[in-house]
Formats: C-alpha cells, sequence, structure tokens
C-alpha cells in the first residue's frame, strides 16, 4: 500500500505584502505518494517556485492545507521540518569562502549536536551523497571558484545529505551539461525507490521529466492537474502549455520535437 | 584530507604565541621607557624590582594592555557575526546605530550643556554612561522599526538611516557649540585606551566574556545563514531567535566597547576579512575564535603604534587603526585575487 508522503488540500498559493496578495495559484490539491518522483512543470512565472517554497514552509499558503506524513505544517517546528524536507533552491548564494565539503556537510545540521559535530554517520552520509554528484573531486574547493554547474550539484549534494524523506527541487539542472542533466535525474529516481524517498523536481527539461518521473505535476493559468507521463490527458495539457510553432509533441516517441 | 583540522591547530598555536608578544611588546612601549629586564623583575616579583616601574606597570600599562585585548577580541566578534547576518562583507558592529548613537549621546552631554543649561560631566562614569544611554535608544528605536522587516537589507538601511540622521544632530550641536567643548568630543571620538581603571578593565572584560558564551548556541545557524536565509529556515534554523540573538551580542559588546574606549573605528570591519583570508574557510566555530584573538593582536600592535611619540603626546587610537589597518586589508585582498587568477 502507498502511503501519502506530502499532501496538499485546497492550497492558495501566491505572495503578499499586509496590503495587497497576489494569489497565483487557486485550491491546489495533490498527493504525492512516498517513493515516487514527481516533475513539476510549467511555463516561466507560472508558480513552480512558488508552489515549492510554500511546501517548503519559505512562504505561507494564502489559505488551505499542506501535510507532511499525515501532519500539518504548520503545527511542525522547523527543526522537525528540516528532518523531513530538504531543498534545492534557485538563488544563488553568496560568495562565501566556505568549501565544498564544508557546503555539503551543513545539510547535516539538522543530525548533528548543538556545536555541528560530524559524527562517523554523518560523514559517511556527505560522502555518499558527493559521490553519487559526483562532486568528490571538489570537495577542498572554495564554493565561490565553482562554475554555476558545478555549484548546483554541490548545491543537491548538500539536499542529498540532509537524507529527508522528501527532497523539493527548484530547477536543479538549470545550469549543467547533458551529462549531469541525466545523471541528476537518474540518482534522484534512483534514490527515490531505493530509499521510498518524495522527489518532486520543478524543471524545464520536459524530456527528462517525461522519461524518469512516475507522475507529472503540470501547473498552467493558476490550474494543476497531475497524472501519469503516459496519461493522454496530461498529454494533451502538456501540449497545449508548450505547443507553439517551433515545438511539436511527437506522441509516438513521447517526447517534444524542436 | 578535508578540513584539515591539524594546520587550524598550528595557526591557532602560532597566533597565540603572536599574541603574547604583542602583549608584551604593548606593555614595553610608552612615554617611559621601561626596560625588559625590569618588566621581566616585575612579573617574577623579584626583590629588586623597581617600585615606580612596577605602579606604572600595574596601574596603566597592564589595565590598558588588558583593554586592547578585551576590545579587539569584542569588536572582531561582533563584527563577524553582524557581516554573516547581513550576509555583506561591508558592514560592522556600528552599522545598527550603535556608534552614531553613543556618540550622539556623549555629544549630547559635552555639548548640548550649551543648549540646555550646563549638566554635569564632571563625573568619570558621566561619559561612558551617556554613551551606552545614546546607543541603547538609538538601538531601540532601530529594532522597533524594523521588528516586522523580514528582508535584513532594509534593516541594514533602516540602520545607516538612523546613523546619518544622529550624525546630522551632531553636526549641528557642534555647529552651535564653543571651541572648548568640542575639543572635549573630538577627543572622545578619537578614541582612547588609557583612562580605564581596573573596575572599568574587569566590567569590560565580564560583559566580552558573558557575550562570547551567549554565542555558542548559534554558531550552527551562523554557519547555515552563510547558504542564505532560505536555506537557512530549511535546515531548521529560526532567522529571529539568530536575529534577537545577533544583536544583543553586537550591541552589548559595541554598545559597553564605545562607552568606555570611543568608538574605534576599522577594527569590527576589518578583523574578520584578515581572518577570512589567513583560515580560507568560513566555519564559526574556527572563524569566532580567530576573529577573537587576531582582533586582540591588532589592537594591542596599533595600541603600542600610538607611542610612537610625537614629543610625550600619544596618537590617537582611532587615526591609527585606519591608517595602519587599512592598507593591510587592501594588501591581503589584492594579493588574494593575484593567488586565485594563476
Amino acid at each position: 500500500m502507498t502511503q501519502s508522503a506530502l499532501k496538499s488540500t485546497a492550497l492558495d498559493i501566491g505572495f503578499g505584502t499586509s496590503k495587497k496578495t497576489t494569489c497565483i495559484c487557486r485550491q491546489v490539491s495533490f498527493n504525492l505518494n512516498k517513493g515516487e518522483l514527481v516533475c513539476l512543470l510549467g511555463r516561466n512565472g507560472s508558480g513552480k517556485s512558488t508552489l515549492l517554497k510554500t511546501l517548503s514552509k519559505i512562504l505561507p499558503p494564502l489559505s488551505g492545507s499542506i501535510e507532511i506524513y499525515e501532519k500539518n505544517i504548520k503545527n511542525v517546528s522547523s527543526k522537525e521540518l528540516a528532518l523531513l524536507i530538504s531543498v534545492v533552491l534557485t538563488e544563488k548564494t553568496l560568495e562565501t569562502s566556505l568549501t565544498v565539503y564544508e557546503t555539503i556537510a551543513l545539510g547535516r545540521q539538522p543530525h548533528t549536536n548543538w556545536i555541528g559535530k560530524l559524527s562517523n554517520n554523518d560523514i559517511n552520509h556527505i560522502e555518499a551523497s558527493m559521490a553519487l554528484t559526483e562532486t568528490k573531486d571538489l570537495s577542498n574547493k572554495l564554493t565561490h571558484q565553482l562554475s554555476d554547474g558545478q555549484l548546483q550539484r554541490v548545491m543537491i549534494a548538500r539536499a542529498l545529505a540532509q537524507d529527508t524523506p522528501v527532497i523539493l527541487l527548484d530547477e536543479p539542472t538549470s545550469h549543467l551539461d547533458i551529462h549531469h542533466k541525466i545523471n541528476t535525474f537518474r540518482i534522484l529516481s534512483k534514490i527515490c525507490k531505493k530509499t521510498q524517498k518524495t522527489v518532486l523536481i520543478s524543471t524545464h527539461e520536459i524530456n527528462l521529466a517525461l522519461k524518469n518521473s512516475d507522475r507529472l505535476l503540470l501547473i498552467d493559468q493558476s490550474e494543476l492537474s497531475i497524472g501519469k507521463p503516459n496519461d493522454t490527458k496530461i498529454q494533451k495539457r502538456l501540449t497545449t502549455i508548450f505547443n507553439s510553432e517551433d515545438i511539436r509533441y511527437d506522441l509516438n516517441t513521447n517526447q517534444f520535437v524542436f | 584530507m578535508y578540513i584539515s583540522g591539524q594546520k587550524h591547530q598550528s595557526v591557532f598555536i602560532g597566533l597565540l604565541v603572536i599574541l603574547i608578544l604583542a602583549a608584551i611588546l604593548n606593555l614595553y612601549s610608552g612615554s617611559i621607557a621601561i626596560p625588559l629586564k625590569d618588566i621581566w623583575n616585575i612579573i617574577t616579583s623579584d626583590p629588586t624590582r623597581s617600585e615606580n616601574y612596577e605602579y606604572i606597570l600595574t596601574e596603566y600599562r597592564l589595565p590598558k594592555t588588558i583593554t586592547s585585548i578585551v576590545i579587539g577580541f569584542g569588536l572582531g566578534i561582533s563584527g563577524l557575526i553582524i557581516q554573516t547576518f547581513f550576509r555583506n562583507p561591508l558592514t560592522g558592529p556600528f552599522v545598527l546605530g550603535i556608534s552614531s548613537g553613543a556618540s550622539l549621546g556623549v555629544a549630547l552631554l559635552i555639548m548640548g550643556g550649551s543648549l540646555f543649561g550646563s549638566i554635569h560631566h564632571l563625573y568619570s562614569l558621566s561619559t561612558p554612561i551617556a554613551a551606552s544611554l545614546g546607543s541603547f535608544i538609538v538601538l531601540s528605536i532601530v529594532m522597533i522599526t524594523a521588528r516586522n522587516i523580514r528582508n535584513t537589507m532594509s534593516i541594514l538601511i533602516i540602520g545607516l538611516m538612523f546613523g546619518s540622521f544622529t550624525t546630522a544632530i551632531i553636526s549641528v550641536l557642534s555647529y552651535f557649540s564653543s571651541a572648548n567643548e568640542l575639543q572635549q568630543y573630538i577627543f572622545w571620538s578619537l578614541g582612547s585606551l588609557s583612562n580605564l581603571r581596573w573596575t572599568d578593565v574587569s566590567l569590560l572584560t565580564g560583559i566580552v566574556m558573558i557575550s562570547s558564551v551567549g554565542l555558542l548556541p548559534i554558531i550552527k545557524s551562523l554557519d547555515a545563514l552563510l547558504l542564505g536565509e532560505n536555506y537557512a529556515r530549511s535546515m531548521g534554523i529560526s532567522i529571529k531567535k539568530t536575529q534577537t540573538i545577533v544583536f544583543l551580542i553586537t550591541s552589548l559588546l559595541t554598545g559597553s566597547i564605545t562607552a568606555f574606549v570611543g568608538p574605534i573605528a576599522f577594527i569590527g570591519l576589518a578583523i574578520p576579512h584578515i581572518t577570512r583570508l589567513i583560515f580560507k574557510t568560513s566555519t564559526h566555530k574556527i572563524l569566532i575564535p580567530a576573529v577573537g584573538i587576531i582582533g586582540a593582536i591588532i589592537m594591542l600592535i596599533c595600541d603600542s603604534l600610538t607611542h610612537i611619540s610625537v614629543g610625550s603626546k600619544t596618537l590617537p587610537i582611532n587615526a591609527i587603526t585606519s591608517i595602519f589597518g587599512a592598507p593591510i586589508v587592501i594588501w591581503l585582498l589584492v594579493a588574494k585575487s593575484k593567488t586565485t587568477r594563476s
């Protein structure tokens, strides 16, 4: 029996100040299961990042509720939540003189003691996630010496090191070369299956998403739909979102052609 | 293979040796030359020691040396935590309006007399009290204004705005004050380490020690903040709690230091940079003690340099810290960018 890992009910997402709120998406309801990799697709500005930030409690929901492992995240302390959800964000981290190893080790913070001492178990997790993301060679480099793509892999490794049952990634492959793009999707889907984690990736890599995800979450014009990549309803919606004169969805190969 | 703890250890040992040497140099330097041999005799309580020298050493030099160590330590760590919290290398401990508040307090005390009728400022503690009150009031206003603002950059700008506001008031005050009052105020603003007695020194030491201990619970949060607020939050860090502790500790440290020795420029801003260049890490477990020790060393050296005497007068400490410190930072940054390019 699959169990629900992340569930949103009648969720309104958006952002706002005390005077004016901008609602991006209304009445979002979906359910992500354990061991499932879901890709979030949508055009620029459709609300992908806002949804991910709301799910990870960085932004408050305008209304509705989010449940993680059947607990409302409103009632989950930030410390507890850090053991449940890890994130990869699009924001550029500032230039600091943190080494790659130190950055990835920060992912272990929710697990370490008050002063942040790394146990052998922590070190194993760090090294394992470095091996997966092929960042071992970079370990002594300072983060500001890295290329955008290398930094992105380091931030993915950091999230993996946090070892949470739910991982939310916001366009984690935007700067990666084709090898690392494929590799990222592959390792995420492998981790997902092996350790029953739930992974939600927002991405513009439609073809990789079609190939690797268990289900697709489509967001367009404040409407959300979710379904399997081979579901005809989802495929139809995909074509209406992205189809333009320059690209075409090929039903036979199940991918977009340019 | 990764974080070479051993390397850091040897750097720390080296720094401690330099700290001891700098402290001896500081005890040695002063308008009256005391031979090293006599200093040694006094330290070892040799019966042949000179009582005059001993008096100078224990009542003037030693308090000043300890003051230098303590304020170098305090300003260094408060600069570091403020820079980390605002994720801005251009900030220092004075951005929250602390020094401008203290200056306003002292300016009102010294120069406000002609405006508000005379206030007795002859008591030795009235300047520290005016400075503490001033910095406390301005800081409170900044905090109250900023309490609902989530964006740390806005808090930074609000602090700077209050700074220029108070500076403007001080300008108005100095425009209307007498030459004598103005001179008194300027002397305070140049900073001085030499008027502290043992009670002041122990009070200051106590405050710096308490503040350092207060930092321990947020070491992890500060590390996480290096990746930005959103990442820090996702790792279970409470930004509000960290902000409260950071603001409390910096205001306690810089407020009390400014109250006793005047607004010491440069140290809080530059020491964290120098330390990061030496240690090549941003981990606060290492940076906090390192910044403290390097701050103490530089403060001791700067204070010793105030005695490269122009007659019997000593140079103002505030000028020394910038004149000698700024080129060091520029040189370090240029040297660093050279090595990264090659």
